[in-house]
């Protein structure tokens, strides 16, 4: 539409050819016509002067033949310049039919900028009703806005004053009924014969409409762009030569570069990285020539590089289109980071409950609501002796001996009803080489969305070795408080006389020295057991703190250790029940000398005590090795093998009943601690109603252990 | 004439006893087991046995006490039982054997003297 009307307004038929081919006809008309004349007045003549030879009548004859010729003329001549006349007339009319109807505008103006005419359409836009009414107005008159007019006037002036068509010039002006159209215009300059100009020809059409469609078109555009501007999803676009073609907000977001630079770079080179770059390559020639493409509308996990070099992971989806006759690829990705961290942040998390679980000393269960495991970290092997496979499907009960699973039984069911948790709920079960454990259960309630019950989630801790501990506590505490009670009364006993004794002293001053004498070592001797009492105590505490009995040893003979005895069964007035029979009386030892004086005073005093005022005590001495082994025997009451097993512990007393029988009940525990010092040891062997015998055995040469200064050596 | 038995296993404190308690008018006598106790006491009768608990023997003061505050013929004897046990449970075991009397260990002489005084009137 558009090239026809250029071609014809710019198709400029020069003036003067025409003028020459009018002049030119014109004369070859008359020419004719004077050669037609003269030929007819020559022969018409000829014939004439051959008829009429009278002069008279032939001059009356050649005058009718002259109205005849003159009448023909006429009418010829009135014939045609009706019909020239006609024709013109009926061009005209077409062409004006012509501009009035054809859907543009067109008008025409003087070099003064004031119209000459213009078509009944473009009139109706300007306002002013019927065409000619234009005639002399300029563009000042005419509806549309002073600053609309000025370009309008600026560009005919420019088309006259250079005489070159300006074409295709959008102006807007506001029309009659009250609208902005826009007019796309061009114009030719009229010219006179001499190429003055005359004037300037305007042909405009109305492109408002196409405007408002283009203008259209753009903002769905601009829509279209925002929304993927806005999407979650970053939107990569890419051509057949694998350059960037499209790159939205969120892409500028994940990859840090700006959809400013992008277009046109190489996508490979700019966003994959480039252990992946052969193969994207690959991929997209093979779908080019192949049409195959695995990867595409799938989403897939890959890295992908941003700007500053690091590598984001990212999860894509591609998919390809035709635009223009060429695929473009179209790529929604995204930034799955923050899932990755997630995903791995959990992994990490489970494997941290999981090594938690699987590492602590408690054994970690689940069950459901009935109370069946679904759940046993591998600890259980260690506290019941069963592989947590051996578990599921089974109860707690199931490993708890009568009456204890009942108990239990009743206690769960009483906190599921309840929905409760509970703490360090103590139970018995049986492990599965048979011996008692004692565990501590802790559980708490888990449900599902709704609430219901699922079951329990908790932990077992073996305390067996605890109840023991608070039993052997329970024991020690009890032994503690009897050995008080017994301290208080061995320290009762020699205070008695010492008391009674001192007193009688001070209040009769008649007794007779000798008799006062003897009251003061009854005194005396007293005050030296209660010292002994005091100092057992101290070497227990002392070994109570983990410290070994400090020894000062020297070099003595067997004789000189045997011989601190002899005071002892002195006091005791025993010496007849006690045989004794030692090997190497001479040999020597390097020992704690008043330490192992204390050792056998002990000892013998127990045999002494412990049997029959006639039974013999027998005490041997022999060389045993590297050894020397002292025993001591006796055929007295004899201990259980409960009895015997409790020797040692310090604060035992044979029997607590036995009141009879004296003692702290350190004894036994502060022997031992002295033959250990020595690095010797200690047995005792004893049968109920039979007799006890101890032994003990010293080494032969010193080791390290003993010290000559007496340092206390761990 | 006033008999008084002395029932303990250490000799010292038996002769302390025997020091403090003895009188022109009183006749004591000693014993240093339970066994030897019961015989002493069924022959001669004392007005007053001073009894110490923990004994050597099969018989113990409390033992002892019982079999005589049991037996007719020495049901008469005041017993005062002597020991060195003083906790209230043990005073309790004490008068539950039957004793008349009890004096913890160790004592003022003076309050011997009294205790035993006071049995025999």
């Amino acid at each position: 539409m558009e090239k026809p009307l250029r071609n014809r307004v710019s198709g400029n038929i020069p003036a003067k050819p025409v003028h020459a081919i009018i002049r030119k006809a014109s004369l070859k008309v008359a020419v004719i016509y004077l050669l037609l004349g003269g030929a007819w007045i020559l022969f018409s003549d000829r014939i004439l002067l051959w008829y009429f030879e009278e002069p008279d009548l032939l001059t009356r004859v050649q005058t009718v033949k002259g109205w005849f010729f003159v009448s023909a003329t006429a009418l010829l001549l009135a014939f045609l310049v009706s019909r020239y006349m006609r024709q013109a007339y009926r061009e005209d009319a077409l062409l004006e039919e012509i501009i009035s109807h054809i859907p543009i505008y067109v008008f025409w103006k003087d070099t003064k900028g004031r119209y000459l005419g213009c078509n009944q359409r473009f009139a109706s836009v300007a306002g002013v009703g019927n065409r000619e009414n234009i005639v002399g107005k300029t563009d000042y008159d005419l509806t549309w806005r002073k600053e609309d007019a000025e370009p309008i006037r600026s560009n005919d002036f420019m088309v006259m004053r250079t005489g070159k068509p300006l074409l295709d010039v959008e102006e807007n002006q506001l029309q009659a009924d009250g609208k902005v159209a826009t007019f796309l215009t061009s114009r030719v300059p009229l010219k006179g014969d001499s190429d003055e100009a005359l004037g300037v020809l305007g042909i405009c059409s109305d492109i408002s409409r196409r405007k408002r469609e283009e203008e259209e078109i753009r903002e769905s555009r601009d829509r279209a762009e925002a929304i993927v501007d806005a999407a979650l999803d970053a939107i990569v676009e890419m051509d057949e030569a694998g350059s960037v073609i499209g790159w939205n907000k969120r892409a500028e977001e994940i990859f840090g570069r700006s959809a400013g630079e992008m277009p046109g770079r190489p996508l490979a080179a700019t966003l994959i990285p480039e252990r992946y770059r052969a193969a994207h390559e690959k991929g997209l020639r093979r779908f080019l020539e192949t049409g195959e493409g695995p990867i595409l509308d799938r989403r897939i996990q890959v890295s992908a590089l941003h700007r500053d070099g690091h590598e984001v992971p990212v999860e894509l989806a591609v998919t390809a289109t035709r635009r223009h006759g060429a695929y473009c690829f179209t790529a929604f990705i995204e930034d799955i980071t923050e899932r990755k961290r997630g995903e791995k942040a959990l992994r990490e998390s489970r494997k941290r409950f999981r090594d938690l679980v699987e590492r602590i000393n408690d054994w970690v269960w689940e069950v459901d609501r009935d109370g069946v495991y679904t759940y046993a970290s591998p600890r259980v092997r260690d506290l019941l002796g069963y592989e947590p496979k051996e578990m599921i499907g089974r109860t707690p009960f199931d490993f708890m001996p009568e009456p204890e699973a009942q108990r239990v039984m009743v206690a769960f069911r009483d906190l599921k009803e309840k929905r409760q948790a509970f703490s360090a709920l103590e139970n018995t079960n049986l492990h599965k080489d048979g011996h008692l454990v004692v565990l501590e259960t802790s559980g708490v309630p888990f449900f599902d969305e709704k609430g219901n019950l699922l079951g329990y989630r908790g932990v077992d801790r073996d305390i067996t070795e605890r109840k023991q501990a608070e039993e052997t506590l329970r024991e020690s505490d009890r032994m503690k408080t009897e050995f008080v009670r017994t301290v208080a009364h061995e320290f009762r006993t020699p205070l008695t006389s010492i008391q009674g004794f001192s007193e009688l002293l001070l209040t009769r001053e008649d007794l007779p020295a000798e008799q006062r004498r003897e009251f003061l070592s009854y005194i005396h001797q007293r005050a030296i057991a209660l010292a002994g009492i005091v100092s057992d105590l101290l070497d227990i505490a002392r070994i109570e703190e983990g410290h070994a009995l400090p020894l000062t040893t020297e070099t003595c003979t067997i004789r000189e250790i045997f011989d601190q005895l002899g005071v002892f069964l002195q006091a005791t007035a025993s010496q007849q029940r006690v045989e004794i029979s030692l090997a190497g009386e001479d040999a020597s030892l390097v020992v704690d000398k008043p330490k192992l004086g204390q050792v056998l005073e002990n000892i013998v005093s127990n045999a002494l005590k412990f049997s029959a005022e006639d039974s013999p005590v027998k005490i041997r001495g022999a060389m045993e090795g590297e050894f020397y082994r002292v025993s001591v025997t006796d055929r007295g009451i004899g201990m259980t093998s409960e009895q015997l097993k409790k020797v040692f512990d310090k604060f035992y007393r044979a029997d607590a009943s036995q009141t009879a029988i004296e003692g702290v009940g350190l004894g036994m525990s502060i022997v031992r601690n002295i033959v250990e010092a020595h690095d010797g040891r200690i047995e005792v062997d004893s049968e109920p109603g039979q007799g006890t015998t101890v032994s003990f055995t010293l080494p032969r040469e010193a080791t390290g252990h003993q010290h000559k200064d007496g340092k206390v050596q761990n | 004439m006033k008999k008084i038995l002395i029932v303990e296993d250490q000799t010292d404190v038996l002769k302390l006893l025997s020091m403090v308690l003895r009188a022109e008018d009183r006749q004591i006598f000693l014993a240093e087991k339970g066994e030897d106790a019961l015989c002493i006491a069924r022959e001669s009768r004392p007005d007053v046995i001073l009894m110490d608990v923990m004994l050597p023997g099969e018989v113990d003061g409390y033992q002892a006490t019982r079999a005589l505050k049991t037996d007719p013929a020495t049901a008469g004897c005041a017993i005062i039982i002597m020991t060195a046990k003083v906790q209230e449970q043990d005073r309790i075991d004490a008068f539950e054997a039957g004793a008349d009397d009890y004096l913890g260990k160790p004592f003022d002489l003076a309050d011997l003297k009294s205790k035993v005084e006071k049995f025999l009137g």
